[in-house]
């Protein structure tokens, strides 16, 4: 179990269980915040293992945003870990709406649900 | 009415051309009804009725104007895709080209516009046609206007949009999302692909720099237009590109062919919303940056468009065909120039004579022996020989448009007579003089109603022989030696050859109790008032046709023959002479006199052995042939050579040997006619001047064959 204490306005926690790290996102993960997320972020994905970065508390989402996730998922697969989105927040859900992605943030194709 | 006399030229230009355009019109309608929806042809039919509307508004003529806009809209209405191509359609469409065309005679013959276009008529005819134009549902069809829309009604068509976002664009406050989530505002969106292709590995990523793609398939009515002015702020920074959705290509691919000619790629892209003038803009702009490199010739548009993603192959490949087939059209239409027939008979008498002068200079060249003069000479016979060739093609015209507009007449009688006959046509483009097709038209119209009222049988009648329902009539033109063969080919009951002699014996035409070949029987239909029809039909029938046709094609020195199988069918040949005016002929003289005998129905000359002096015949490589001693034929006095000659010559399918005193080569003639005090001597077709002044006569061969065919005991018919 890791904690990482804020330095800034965008709030994030980590905390896990049984062999699972999580980290919280909360606040906006927009472009305003684009450049300290990234930082927390990649400061999560550094070994392999279970992830789970937790959506409950983004209020805003945005494509820098949503950008970050997917660099912060590419970094987890590279580095061997699995990495799982949970419990979006309805910003989130909207983005995926538009976005057309699933709660793991793989593209749905039409008629099917679920990751390609 | 015009007055003035440039009014009236132009008047006479106005009717010749609607003529041609109401012909047109009425070949494409028939076509329609065999090769639906071709958009060239409804193209070509529509453009018909419009120049014919437009022109005929020069002229004031408003009543012609109000009824062809009728029947333009009619046709709008095929080209569009709104209204059905049914027989009913076409069988409404052609009386109105009818009254059209009776309405352009009677102008063309002076009478007023009232007069000519009887309103009343027309009225019934335009209302014939009403019920076919009301709409038939738009359907999918892509209808084409600048916008992809058409006169309000939209159209909902599935785009494929790649937005490749540039690196800068979030920097710049745009959201990429948010576009996406404006797009579904528009219209249905059907799918949203993510792309990541373009995400560097994360420690190396900036948070700032865009690096994804989105791919939206996007239903909607928009047009491409409003679509590409979606993106207008992040177009500088980012690609953006849209695309019919691959399920929409084939449309799009009718959509371009059935557009209106185009010569340039990017209008017809542009025109059916596939393209943005912007992106066209584009396109050029990068064709004119790689030229200027490297100075070599431009890339095509097209490649640059596929290339860059901004129209998928296949359009382009529909635009490029049907900018070929543009030029191509183009190409075909301004080589032709319409020409007096007065001017152009003129230039033949002149070439006809240019022929005699220069036989008659290589005559005085050969004379002289002067090697630098025969060879100028020679050269001066090729030219004139070309010169002639060509000056007589100009007249010539394939038959086939002729043999073609039956195919109406077939329909409407088949209708009247409840029978079903297909009109095959083999051969149209054998050419004849203009003149000749002219004359020759009523001649085969007739046979052809013949054809149709006593030779196809009715269905029912057909089907119990073990036939096809339908019965096939066959018009077949080809060249053979000079000639030209004109077939008319049925696959009904054929002659009946007792009944035609019965008849024969009744109407005293030949003495009962004659014994006649089946060939002689056939040949009495062609006698003045001959007919065994019981039934007088409104097409034929009443006995005053069949010698008129033998007259007609007599006259233009053809003949006419039939052939026919009981219950299978009937074929009657016409063989008309291809030339009317100049004659390649092989020149012999008997006695003190010359004479030309056409080239084309010579095959050979030898010599008359010894043995053969006053025999009828020869055996020539085991076969018989006849001997013609023109000696005797034109009462010759003087003493004959010791050694003379046979030119052998073949015409339909007779062959006999001309015995003659000496031969003297080929040449070639302008044929004049003979005058009217000889105008009744036999086997004299007609008289040409020699290169040296005098005359010689040229031969009618078919003549000859046949008299010297009746001076054999044979039955008792009487010689033509």
């Amino acid at each position: 179990m890791t904690k990482t204490s804020p330095t800034h306005s965008a709030h994030t926690t980590a905390a896990g269980t049984g062999g699972v790290r999580r980290l919280e996102l909360d606040g906006e993960v927009t472009i305003n915040t684009a450049a300290q997320q990234y930082q927390t972020l990649m400061a999560f994905v550094t070994s392999p293992g279970s992830l789970e970065v937790g959506l409950a508390a983004v209020s805003d989402l945005d494509t820098a945003g949503l950008q970050l996730l997917l660099l912060a998922r590419q970094e987890a697969e590279r580095l061997g870990a699995t990495l799982s989105f949970r419990e979006p927040s309805q910003a989130v859900q909207d983005i995926l709406t538009i976005a057309h992605l699933n709660g793991n943030l793989d593209n749905v194709r039409p008629g099917l649900e679920g990751a390609d | 009415m015009p007055i003035d006399e440039a009014m009236r030229e132009a008047f006479i230009t106005f009717t010749n051309e609607s003529r041609d355009l109401l012909s047109d019109l009425e070949e494409g309608i028939l076509g329609l009804e065999d090769n639906q929806g071709d958009s060239d042809t409804v193209n070509a039919i529509f453009r018909a009725a419009h120049t014919l509307k437009g022109s005929a508004g020069l002229f004031g003529l408003d009543r012609l104007v109000r009824f062809t806009h009728v029947v333009e809209t009619a046709l709008d209405g095929v080209r569009a895709g709104t209204v059905d191509v049914t027989q009913e359609l076409v069988s409404a469409l052609l009386p109105c080209v009818d009254h059209l065309a009776a309405a352009v005679d009677g102008l063309a013959a002076g009478q007023s516009e009232a007069d000519a276009l009887d309103e009343t008529t027309g009225d019934a005819l335009l209302a014939a046609l009403q019920p076919h134009l009301s709409r038939t549902g738009a359907g999918d069809q892509p209808r084409a206007d600048g916008t992809g829309a058409v006169s309000g009604e939209t159209w909902e068509r599935t785009w494929q949009l790649s937005l490749c976002f540039g690196p800068d664009s979030l920097r710049n406050g745009m959201d990429p999302l948010a576009f996406v989530r404006y797009l579904s505002t528009m219209g249905t969106v059907l799918r949203v692909e993510t792309l990541t292709d373009r995400l560097p590995p994360a420690r190396e990523a900036d948070p700032h720099t865009c690096y994804l793609t989105f791919q939206v398939h996007l239903r909607t009515t928009t047009s491409k237009i409003e679509l590409e002015g979606v993106f207008d702020f992040v177009r500088d920074d980012s690609q953006i590109r849209i695309v019919p959705a691959d399920n929409e290509i084939g449309s799009y691919v009718r959509l371009i062919q059935s557009q209106p000619p185009s010569d340039r790629i990017g209008n017809i892209l542009v025109h059916c919303g596939v393209l943005t003038e912007q992106e066209a803009a584009t396109a050029a702009e990068i064709q004119r940056q790689r030229c200027g490199n490297g100075g070599s010739a431009p890339a095509p548009i097209g490649a640059i468009l596929v290339e860059q993603g901004i129209v998928p192959q296949p359009l382009v490949d529909a635009a490029l065909r049907k900018q070929r087939r543009t030029s191509e059209a183009r190409a075909g239409e301004s080589q032709t120039i319409r020409v007096d027939a007065t001017r152009l008979d003129t230039l033949i008498d002149l070439v006809g004579e240019l022929v005699l002068a220069q036989a008659s200079a290589a005559d005085r060249a050969s004379a002289g022996e002067q090697a630098g003069l025969l060879e100028a000479q020679s050269e001066v016979t090729r030219l004139v020989e070309e010169v002639r060739h060509r000056t007589l093609a100009l007249r010539m015209v394939p038959i086939g448009t002729t043999l073609r507009r039956f195919e109406r007449i077939i329909r409407d009688a088949c209708a009247e007579l409840n029978k079903e006959v297909d009109l095959v046509v083999t051969g149209g483009d054998a050419e004849m003089d203009k003149a000749m097709v002219e004359r020759i038209s009523d001649p085969l119209l007739h046979l052809v109603r013949n054809a149709l009222d006593h030779g196809i049988e009715p269905c029912p009648e057909r089907v119990a022989s073990g036939k096809p329902a339908r019965g096939t009539l066959r018009l077949n033109a080809f060249h053979e030696a000079g000639c030209i063969i004109i077939e008319v080919i049925d696959d009904g009951r054929g002659l009946a050859r007792d009944r035609i002699l019965r008849k024969a014996v009744e109407q005293g035409l030949v003495p009962p109790g004659t014994n006649l070949t089946d060939q002689e029987i056939y040949a009495l239909i062609f006698e003045a008032g001959f007919s065994t029809a019981d039934a007088v039909s409104n097409l034929s029938g009443r006995g005053v046709g069949m010698d008129v046709v033998r007259r007609n094609v007599a006259e233009l020195r053809g003949t006419i023959d039939i052939e026919s199988t009981p219950g299978h069918g009937s074929t009657i040949r016409i063989r008309l002479p291809l030339t009317l005016a100049i004659i390649d002929g092989f020149l012999v003289s008997v006695g003190s006199s010359a004479y030309v005998i056409p080239l084309d129905t010579v095959t050979e000359c030898v010599e008359l052995p010894a043995t053969a002096r006053t025999r009828n015949h020869i055996s020539l490589r085991g076969q018989v042939l006849p001997l013609i001693r023109l000696r005797s034929t034109f009462g010759t006095t003087e003493p004959p050579p010791r050694r003379q000659s046979i030119v052998v010559v073949e015409q339909s399918g007779q062959r006999a040997g001309l015995v003659v005193d000496t031969l003297m080569g080929q040449l070639q003639t302008v044929i004049k006619p003979l005058g009217l005090l000889s105008s009744h001597a036999q086997c004299i077709s007609g008289t040409t001047i020699r290169g040296n002044g005098d005359i010689a006569l040229i031969l009618d061969v078919a003549a000859l064959l046949a008299t010297h065919g009746s001076r054999e005991p044979a039955p008792a018919m009487a010689a033509a």
